[in-house]
């Protein structure tokens, strides 16, 4: 699914303000965007180690491994539950014909 | 995993496609991130990540790190930019919540975490460097939730060295925490500062 942004106008016509051209400024020269909480001075630090010492795509093969198997158990989980369910629900048929 | 492109046409500015979900072509550019944070360690800080310490890079080698811990539980939060270059240029995890604006508790987006690429936040002009990301992902965000119907209060924790960033922006810190707000009222004038930025006769 793909959307366009309604296209502004094709002729250049706004004045902008001397305090918004400083503030577009600002924006450029700062569009350096980082939020969220960060860690502590000793936590940043020993990510950043492990950052140089991992090999990223090998890292992310285990990890993703890890998830899968996470991913299984509940499925595993589910489908149990869901026989079991099924299950009571076929023996009250029968008690109740 | 959801997949919704935006086309952020900036007449006179640089480009970005707005992209929801943690995609293949995300996936990829993640792996190009950590490709290129790694190179700039080598050259420009003598192989030790801790001369870095303290830059803007630094920190968003951070920041990318602690979103990649969140890829797994949280990819369908994952939202993020991509330059004229197809190059990944901004990523961010956002989420919904609630937040008290003025004793009554109204629904918002929060933005966990936000990170630009290595590229657009070391210090030396590199040949991949394109301004704007930041802003245009902010953009991508607030025009979803409105497609989507849903709040464009925007929530988020500033680094205290982003803080005027966010203001520019038109964030306001609520508590003295670090935690800014990005108001509906402030969403609008925001959507129109950047119309009136594409149709300004300042980048003819």
């Amino acid at each position: 699914m793909s959307f366009e942004l309604p296209k502004t106008s094709q002729s250049k016509t706004y004045e902008p303000t001397p305090e918004q051209l400083a503030r577009w400024k600002r924006l450029d020269e700062n569009d350096g965007a980082i939020a969220g909480r960060m860690p502590s001075e000793e936590e940043q630090a020993r990510i950043a180690k492990e950052f140089m010492n991992t090999d990223f795509v090998a890292d992310q093969l285990e990890k993703v491994r890890i998830h899968k198997q996470k991913l299984l158990k509940k499925l595993e989980f589910a489908e149990e539950y869901e026989q079991q369910l099924i299950e009571k629900q076929q023996e009250r048929k029968q008690k109740q014909s | 995993m959801i997949k919704l492109v935006y086309c952020l046409k900036k007449i006179g500015m640089n480009e970005f496609n707005y992209v929801i979900g943690a995609t293949r072509q995300v996936r990829d550019g993640l792996i190009f991130w950590d490709e290129k944070a790694k190179e700039y360690v080598d050259t420009y800080y003598q192989g030790d990540e801790q001369n870095a310490r303290g830059t803007r890079f630094y920190r968003g080698i951070i920041k990318t790190r602690i979103i990649l811990d969140s890829l797994f539980e949280k990819g369908e939060g994952f939202r993020s930019v991509f330059d004229d270059q197809n190059l990944l240029a901004s990523a961010c995890i956002i989420e919904e919540t609630s937040i008290f604006l003025e004793e009554e508790l109204v629904d918002c987006i929060e933005i966990e975490s936000i990170v630009n690429s290595p590229w657009n936040l070391i210090k030396y002009l590199v040949p991949e460097k394109r301004k704007g990301a930041a802003t245009a992902i902010i953009e991508g965000i607030i025009k979803e939730n409105r497609e989507k119907r849903l709040s464009r209060i925007l929530k988020l924790f500033a680094v205290p060295e982003e803080k005027n960033f966010y203001t520019d922006l038109g964030f306001e810190e609520t508590n003295g925490s670090g935690e800014m707000i990005l108001s509906e009222n402030q969403a609008s004038m925001f959507l129109l500062a950047l119309d009136q930025k594409r149709n300004s006769t300042a980048f003819d």
